[in-house]
């Protein structure tokens, strides 16, 4: 039971700096080859946890080497579109001013099922509101629909529409968070000043937001009954 | 372009200890058959069981087995073990053909480890 409680912390580790190293992207978005790889990583991973018997350098090996070569093959799909295209594949338009293109659809081994239920998934009911849908790479639906069907903006009707810049978490459960201050102009003398007004201590803060503006939420803590 | 290095330092620790690797147990193999082959000669010229040959195969073996459990099945391992791990008893109570039988058993085994690490269509597939 020991051997197997340290082989698996061992394993966590070996795939928890993997997954840091392979970056952030949400499983929707992750490219097929991607997916792929994530799979085989956790399944090669999971065989000698289950068994003890099979020895770890050669699952640790394998792991390495195919996250490596994600990474290095990553890299190269940035720098060349060649590799890119060929890796990855290209975006293809399969709906033009709402017209389906049944040659591209027949490609892609899409229904008609499919690409009205990815379409309803986008708010889109009507296929002549569609100027545009493309499938991504990574299998995902954009679609840009026809001027006269776009939601109205505030550009559109003349709004001055104020930038309200990015909040900013300052204050997380009591604790300072330094890092941000950048992004939203704040500096511990700022910050003592905004507390001090609002007669609070940062320990009693439950979360405090700010923004470039000097705009700033605070939420105190509960009291503990 | 840090991600870029650290993947391309993973991928060469990957290969160089997968080569690396594949030499160990060639190399570890050998040097044991060498070791247990000298033993078995010098057993069945005189007859007699030594316990300072016994003890030096043991020797190797422990020396070798802490790096090969990381890399080769341990099943495979634990076979020549317990029959490394009798030769002792053997020794003993000098039973010179069952130590003979133990000496077979662990060439065998360590031969078939070394074969079957090699790079070939049907270790391949």
């Amino acid at each position: 039971m020991l051997i197997s409680l340290v082989r698996a912390l061992i394993l966590y580790i070996l795939i928890f700096f993997c997954m840091r190293l392979m970056g952030k992207r949400q499983l929707g978005e992750l490219q097929p080859t991607e997916l792929v790889i994530t799979i085989l990583v956790s399944a090669i991973a999971a065989v000698p946890m289950q068994d003890n018997a099979l020895p770890l350098g050669n699952s640790i090996v394998a792991v390495l080497l195919l996250v490596s070569l994600e990474i290095i093959n990553s890299s190269i799909v940035l720098k060349s579109s060649k590799w890119r295209s060929f890796f990855e594949g290209n975006s293809i338009v399969i709906i033009r001013d709402g017209v389906i293109d049944q040659k591209q659809l027949k490609k892609l081994r899409f229904s008609v099922d499919d690409l009205l239920d990815q379409l309803r998934q986008k708010d889109v009911f009507d296929i002549n509101d569609v100027q545009y849908a493309i499938i991504e790479t990574n299998g995902q639906l954009s679609v840009m629909l026809k001027p006269e069907k776009e939601p109205v903006t505030a550009e559109m009707i003349d709004i001055n529409n104020f930038e309200k810049g990015l909040l900013c978490l300052v204050i997380n459960d009591g604790e300072i968070l330094k890092r941000t201050f950048e992004e939203c102009n704040m500096n511990e003398k700022k910050l003592n000043k905004i507390l001090s007004e609002n007669k609070i201590k940062a320990e009693d803060v439950f979360f405090m937001l700010a923004d470039k503006k000097g705009n700033v939420t605070i939420v105190r803590k509960e009291a503990e009954k | 372009m840090n991600r870029l290095a650290a993947a391309l330092i993973l991928l060469l620790i990957s290969v160089s200890v997968s080569v690396s690797g594949y030499f160990y147990i060639v190399q570890s193999a050998d040097e044991i058959i060498n070791v247990i082959s000298e033993d078995r000669k010098l057993t069945l010229e005189s007859g007699n069981i030594s316990p300072e040959r016994a003890e030096k195969i043991q020797k190797i073996w422990k020396e070798k087995e802490t790096f090969l459990v990381a890399i080769l099945p341990h099943e495979e391992l634990d076979e020549i073990e317990m029959n490394i791990k009798k030769l002792s008893y053997y020794q003993q109570q000098d039973f010179a053909e069952e130590y003979i039988k133990a000496l077979n058993d662990c060439t065998s085994r360590l031969e078939h480890i070394s074969e079957s690490e090699k790079l070939d269509f049907k270790s391949l597939f």
